[in-house]
């Protein structure tokens, strides 16, 4: 009888974990798959833009995938085509618009400036975007301030 | 830090200061005069319906120009170890944000300015003038200004100033054209719809001083400034952490 409970338990659990799997589709230039649900937890592996992933269901903000967790804020859970020509009505949605590189891009900029000459630096701005910490060197630096929790960056 | 992480991340929660700026100053934001308003406002419903439907990628470019103009009026400061500092404490406070990533990460720029401010452009561009830095006793202080910058990217405040309206003509040329490649009409379309999102955007960082920095702090009665007299201003600390 307790076998067949537990058989029957581990079914349904399974048969939850499949209704939930869903594709989930990263929106972002590049962020960390990480190996707990948790900002400060280690790099398992990098999501690329547009990169399709299976989401097991969502724990504290991140969406779980075989290759570990990501944020919820940097993916969407919508179907988007990387044409950016699929969406409602024949029409691009916003999250295609990025992911087929269209609306307000670097040719709109590239016009933007022409247009707007010695109003803009974006020389400056690709010089700010260059700066960037490593991870293992900020969470060396949360680590120093007692910043990580338990488990931190292990 | 941490008791300043949750302080910063509180008082920007609470903040909608930069909403409420006067922009009728900036110039920009016409829609181009041959596109049919009435017939563009249907299509664009049934595609995007205002500033949550911008994108990732474009709410960068939006930033981008933000910032480039940003950087005209401002001159940025050439401080390596400081603006090194600067940017890891803002990425170990977005790291603890509702929004870890954004399109291209959060990127900072110290200003040479004595003002007292900081901003934010959307995407994940950040602000912060020299003179906030000389005002703040410490990296808690410094954590609470760039949390509050954070949160206001995370949220998307600025593109929620941008009207709807002059981002019309952009949207319904993506509903219709967005797998091609644009012509030279459609790239001055969308760069006059991209200058009023840009231009209402720069408004609204004129005033973007924190709301957790009283005014008299550091313009009026001056107490932030004598205390920092007496105390190692936070940038040469700054520099020996950096290091």
């Amino acid at each position: 009888m307790m076998k067949r409970t537990i058989l029957l338990g581990a079914v349904l659990a399974l048969s939850a974990v499949a209704a939930y799997a869903s594709t989930i589709t990263v929106l972002v230039q590049e962020t960390s798959l990480r190996k707990r649900p948790q900002s400060y937890s280690p790099s398992v592996g990098v999501a690329r833009l547009g990169q399709k992933l299976e989401s097991l269901g969502v724990e504290a903000g991140f969406h779980k995938t075989p290759s570990g967790y990501i944020h919820s804020s940097a993916v969407t859970t919508r179907k988007a085509s990387l044409s950016g020509g699929d969406g409602v009505g024949g029409s691009a949605t916003a999250d295609e618009v990025t992911l087929a590189g269209k609306g307000f891009n670097a040719q709109v900029e590239k016009s933007y400036g022409a247009k707007n000459g010695s109003a803009v630096d974006f020389a400056a701005v690709n010089a700010m975007e260059r700066r960037s910490v490593p991870e293992a060197v900020l969470f060396e630096f949360l680590r120093a301030g007692g910043l990580m929790g338990e488990g931190g960056s292990k | 830090m941490k008791r300043f992480l949750l302080l910063g991340v509180l008082a920007a929660a609470g903040c909608q200061g930069l909403q409420n700026l006067d922009v009728s100053s900036m110039t920009g934001g016409r829609i181009n005069s041959n596109v049919d308003l009435a017939k563009v406002a249907k299509g664009v419903n049934q595609v995007r319906k205002g500033f949550s439907e911008i994108s990732e990628s474009e709410e960068y470019y939006i930033g981008r120009a933000v910032s480039a103009q940003v950087l005209t009026r401002y001159k940025p400061l050439n401080d390596p170890g400081l603006n090194a500092y600067a940017q890891k404490v803002a990425q170990a406070v977005a790291l603890a944000s509702d929004r870890p990533a954004t399109y291209k990460g959060y990127h900072v720029q110290v200003l040479a300015s004595d003002e007292i401010n900081a901003f934010a452009a959307p995407g994940g561009f950040i602000f912060v003038t020299k003179g906030m830095l000389e005002l703040v006793r410490s990296e808690d202080e410094l954590a609470g200004v760039l949390a509050h910058e954070v949160a206001h990217i995370a949220k998307k405040h600025g593109l929620k100033t941008i009207q709807t309206s002059r981002l019309t003509s952009a949207f319904t040329i993506l509903g219709s054209e967005a797998a091609k490649n644009y012509t030279p009409q459609q790239v001055s379309q969308l760069t006059t719809a991209f200058e009023g999102a840009v231009d209402g955007e720069g408004g609204q960082l004129r005033s973007g001083r924190p709301q957790g920095v009283p005014r008299a702090h550091g313009e009026g009665r001056g107490l932030g400034r004598r205390r920092h007299v007496q105390d190692p201003p936070l940038p040469r600390q700054a520099r020996d952490r950096a290091g």
